[in-house]
């Protein structure tokens, strides 16, 4: 059974339709590079997949289980409940462009919140782990740091900690290295490098194609609001088919 | 209701005395509060030692008892003057310190930029305060008056404590005389809320048409 | 000057039963308008339009009306129908749910002011409404408004002396006693400003302490 299937996806924000009818599969330990312009529909859809977003149309399933709603065999849409919504969304982690970690605790603080208040572990158990995690994202000297104190790529680690505490089957990441400094990418991506060995299934929103070309199984670039083009991440790089996907790599063959 | 209908013209009349001791008090305020916060916005040292004084007293003293000093005080350096007149005068001195607050607050958040065009093109002290200065201030500051207009409109109501005639005072000697405290405090609190939320609904339109700038 | 000194030191202590009275008459003010005012900011967030309506206008009406002709309504209004309170009692409710509106203003600029960003992060993590509001709004948002939750504080303490218009004998009562019964006559109003002063100085000075050592978390 894939990790994460998705049919027919569909959402739009008023008149505005950004998601077009997606089709999706990701085999556990995959990890899926995601990559098209802006407003392409690329993290609207990463969204929809730990239901911080509705959608309109479509079926999402995370190991099997539907996401958000639940289609019955007569084709009836039911909107799921809230509650269990929230037990979904504690197996699947998301890191934000912006880490939106909590200003008002301490590093191991926002890593221990979930655990301690979602999950139930004790402070002890879950400071443990805590600590284990933030050493294991480079940051064992900082666990008691006020988070406004770190550095923006500090931050993002602390962040992708507080997100592996919760012991997600998926990870989620929404071009969580676009608000850095340049200096600043290399420690995070190197985070997320070793993650993809040790094999947690993932889906990476990005502009970084070294990075992609390195790590990721598979590639998917999204245009006006679906996937235009999918494979080897080298293929897509070296040789993209899809004439819109051409346009988008030139702009990066300048840069590099 | 009866009891209402009968005395809301007793009482309207209160409202209305309410209604000019509030414009009087704040129109000395005003002129007073403008001119302290102008200058101490400009450093002028003493202006700024007074300003920082009388803003602390009015932000640590209740209203109250200052209009009672006031009231107490003036029969010992022989003044003798009507219990109308002290509310005007402790009024006013408490609300100059508000005033010259929310002005100083909008001198200083004008941009430098602004005054160093002002003297690039040959303007005065005073021109530039007349026609550069004022007018960009007054937009900061406008809603925030509005408000310390409000908080001293509720404040007249101390006024009935020495003995001036307004709605409060008013509705306590109907309230007394009817034996109707609940309908006669009532429609006074109706009246002070017509007032005040008039005055609420201009400040939110003023903010909203001036664009609230940060 | 010697004449003065003297008689700010017969006066100190004599108003110093009026003081306990009007922080009693703080505390639990503050107290009640506190928990009020958060329960009346959550209702904000309410399904019903007509609960969150209630409660906008219940706000504006306080905001909008003197305090004194409040006191005033409950002190002798409510007796008719039937509920006797006393001076302190009435005092007391009076200032709790005047105080309870601003409060509630106050918090709600707080949660407005909490960006999105965090909100969305705890409920990444699988965190429900009221888990969300505990563990991270409603702390951001008392950190973000400690210098309006100060100007509360303080304007409680003030308004202690509105109670002295019903007979409460705290501070403001205490020296108008003093200044109609003794020779000091306004000096009493001095020597009452300077408690206040103190009162007030106080909490604003421990206000800023804490937001100093809470400045981490802007």
């Amino acid at each position: 059974m894939p990790k994460l299937r998705i049919r027919g996806l569909r959402k739009s924000f008023g008149d505005l339709e950004v998601l077009r009818g997606v089709d999706l599969e990701v085999e556990s330990g995959e990890v899926l590079a995601i990559i098209g312009a802006s407003g392409s529909g690329k993290s609207t859809m990463l969204r929809c997949i730990n239901i911080l977003e509705d959608y309109d149309h479509g079926t999402i399933e995370v190991d099997g289980e539907p996401v958000g709603y639940t289609v019955d065999t007569n084709g009836n849409r039911r909107k799921r409940r809230e509650r269990e919504n929230e037990l979904l969304r504690t197996r699947v982690g998301m890191v934000f462009q912006s880490f939106n970690l909590f200003p008002h605790l301490r590093a191991i603080e926002n890593v221990t919140l979930g655990p301690i208040h979602v999950k139930g572990e004790s402070r002890a158990d879950a400071t443990a782990r805590g600590r284990e995690l933030l050493a294991k994202v480079g940051l064992e000297k900082k666990t008691h740091e006020h988070v406004a104190n770190l550095s923006g790529g500090q931050q993002q680690r602390v962040a992708i900690a507080r997100a592996l505490a919760m012991n997600p089957s998926l990870m989620l990441f929404d071009e969580v290295t676009s608000a850095l400094d340049p200096e600043l990418v290399g420690e995070v991506l190197q985070v997320m490098r070793s993650l993809a060995e040790e094999g947690m299934t993932m889906l990476v929103v990005t502009h970084e194609m070294h990075f992609a070309r390195d790590v990721a199984d598979r590639m998917v670039f999204f245009a006006d609001g679906t996937i235009v083009e999918e494979g080897v991440p080298r293929d897509l790089i070296d040789r993209p088919r899809d004439e819109r996907l051409q346009r988008f790599m030139r702009r990066f063959s300048a840069i590099s | 209701m009866n009891i209402i209908i009968q005395n809301a013209p007793y009482l309207l009349k209160a409202a209305g005395n309410t209604l000019w001791l509030s414009a009087v008090s704040l129109g000395i305020s005003l002129i007073f509060g403008t001119a302290v916060g102008v200058l101490a916005a400009f450093r002028f040292w003493p202006v700024v030692i007074l300003n920082q004084i009388g803003v602390y007293s009015v932000r640590g003293i209740p209203l109250l008892v200052v209009l009672y000093f006031i009231y107490f005080s003036l029969p010992l350096i022989r003044v003798d003057i009507d219990p109308y007149s002290t509310a005007v005068i402790g009024l006013s001195l408490y609300f100059t310190f508000f005033i010259s607050e929310v002005v100083r607050g909008a001198v200083i958040s004008i941009p430098r930029g602004q005054i160093d065009a002002g003297k690039s093109i040959g303007l005065s002290f005073w021109s530039r305060v007349r026609l550069v200065i004022l007018p960009i201030a007054s937009r900061t500051a406008i809603p925030p008056l509005i408000n310390v207009a409000i908080i001293l409109v509720k404040g007249t109501s101390y006024a009935s404590v020495i003995s001036a005639w307004e709605l409060t005072t008013a509705s306590t000697e109907v309230a007394q005389r009817t034996i109707a405290p609940f309908q006669v405090y009532g429609f006074a609190l109706f009246l002070y809320f017509v007032i005040c939320f008039a005055l609420t609904s201009l400040a939110r339109s003023a903010e909203r048409r001036l664009g609230f700038q940060h | 000057m010697n004449a003065f000194a003297r008689q700010l030191a017969y006066l100190f202590p004599r108003l110093l039963p009026g003081l306990w009275i009007a922080l009693e008459l703080a505390i639990i003010a503050i107290v009640v308008a506190a928990i009020a005012g958060l329960g009346l900011a959550l209702l904000r967030n309410c399904r019903w339009t007509w609960i969150r309506w209630l409660v906008a206008a219940y706000v504006e009406v306080l905001r909008d009306t003197p305090l004194l002709v409040q006191m005033f309504f409950f002190f002798f209004g409510l007796p008719l129908l039937g509920l006797q309170l006393s001076p302190f009692q009435a005092a007391a409710l009076s200032l709790a749910t005047q105080h309870a509106a601003f409060f509630a203003e106050v918090y709600r600029g707080g949660f407005q002011s909490v960006s999105r960003r965090h909100k969305e992060a705890a409920k990444a993590l699988g965190m429900g409404y009221w888990k969300t509001l505990r563990l991270v709004t409603l702390p951001l948002a008392v950190i973000r408004t400690l210098p309006a939750i100060s100007n509360e504080l303080v304007q409680i303490v003030k308004d202690t002396s509105v109670a002295s218009t019903i007979a409460v004998m705290e501070l403001t009562l205490q020296a108008r006693t003093l200044a109609e019964q003794t020779a000091a006559t306004s000096l009493a109003f001095v020597a009452v400003a300077i408690y206040y002063l103190v009162i007030t100085g106080f909490i604003t000075v421990g206000m800023r302490a804490l937001e100093q050592r809470l400045r981490f978390a802007e």
